[in-house]
């Protein structure tokens, strides 16, 4: 059991410097360095897109644009936080902004919020159903603001107030929006 | 009130969420572009700056010279004696004519000028239709001088006049213009 662990925590170990290595190269200018963080980080990153957007496509471009908003940025990444931690911020963000650019003038001034997608209107966009959980299938069903609030939370571990600056708005609307989302889950869960 | 799941076993389903979803389509190359295409518009918009602040730092003494050459300029024509430009009408002369006689006045100086620069030309000798419009345009002024002398101060009167005299220095203009004796 104990010379599991250790050779569990030499990998660790070894992923890390790797991915320092990596990102010091990055840093200078080497791309291809950066395509080995690309590779290691996209399925999180394209996760955290598709949850947050509800849309395959939006998600694709907004998983292109992180790892472009990630190469700009680089060199403000200064090694306090985890590598990936700092990615998720920046990829928080980027679909934040995404998201508000997609709005029209309307829905801003309004703060109309997006109707949940029906699996059909999913299936139809091109995301694979097939390879989803039941509980992801029932997350890219929420409405948008449920959902956001949600994925932020329960997934990706902010704090409401956190969310609340983030989502522009009372951190008690971001509570509600929570408990809203799971209600909705546990409901649809339970037809599953 | 719909069925639902206990919070133990959402929280159970929350556990199995796969941490990575990975794209269908390959997003490197797209990323890669966008990289290579964001570095040239950097190095551009560098070179631009620098060729700029080196093009500003080389014309800036020269803007100075010329606004201070029309500062100069302005000033001359501002201040320069009237007697050097008799042509243009004394002002203490043009201070007595009344409207009629200063338009008047203009307008003869400028057909002068005109038919000076055009040699001098026979209006006699012009073909028939144009020695009428001629004639219709000078009774049209004729009277319009006339009119204003029992109304000087009429500003209509005053400006179908102008729009009269304008017509004949046209007229002039075109039938002894070079560009229209080339057609």
């Amino acid at each position: 059991m104990s010379d599991q662990s250790t050779v569990i925590d030499a990998q660790d170990v070894f992923a890390q410097r790797q991915e320092q290595e990596y990102i010091e190269k990055a840093k200078q200018g080497n791309r291809q360095a950066f395509h080995h963080l690309y590779q290691l980080h996209i399925g999180r990153v394209y996760a955290l897109c598709l949850r947050m957007l509800s849309n395959k496509e939006q998600a694709e471009d907004a998983a292109q644009e992180v790892f472009v908003q990630a190469w700009l940025k680089l060199a403000l990444f200064r090694g306090d936080s985890k590598f990936s931690t700092w990615l998720h911020s920046v990829a928080t963000n980027t679909v934040l902004i995404q998201m508000r650019k997609q709005k029209n003038w309307l829905q801003k001034v309004l703060s109309i919020e997006e109707q949940a997608p029906s699996i059909e209107a999913l299936t139809q966009q091109g995301v694979c159903m097939h390879d989803l959980s039941d509980i992801d299938k029932c997350v890219l069903r929420l409405p948008e603001k449920a959902r956001l609030v949600f994925v932020l939370f329960a997934v990706e571990g902010y704090r409401h107030e956190e969310i609340a600056i983030m989502l522009n708005m009372a951190v008690g609307t971001s509570k509600s929006h929570y408990h809203r989302a799971r209600n909705l889950l546990k409901e649809w869960l339970q037809d599953e | 009130m719909s069925k639902q799941i206990s919070d133990s076993q959402l929280h159970a389903q929350l556990e199995q969420l796969s941490k990575e979803v990975m794209p269908e389509r390959d997003l490197w190359t797209g990323i890669e572009y966008a990289i290579e295409h964001q570095s040239q518009r950097q190095s551009g918009q560098t070179n631009c700056v620098n060729a700029r602040d080196t093009k500003h730092a080389r014309t800036h003494p020269l803007l100075w010279v010329a606004s201070l050459a029309i500062v100069a300029v302005t000033t001359w024509f501002m201040y320069m004696p009237t007697s050097n430009a008799p042509s243009i009408a004394p002002s203490a002369h043009v201070a007595e004519l009344s409207p009629v006689e200063a338009l008047e006045n203009d307008y003869l100086l400028q057909r002068d000028a005109m038919l000076v620069s055009f040699g001098q030309p026979d209006l006699q000798s012009l073909p028939a239709n144009i020695q009428s419009q001629f004639n219709e345009l000078n009774q049209a002024r004729a009277s319009l001088v006339a009119a204003l002398e029992a109304d000087p101060d009429n500003v209509n009167l005053l400006n179908l006049l102008r729009w009269t005299q304008k017509q004949e220095l046209q007229l002039l203009e075109q039938l002894y213009s070079p560009q229209w004796l080339a057609i």
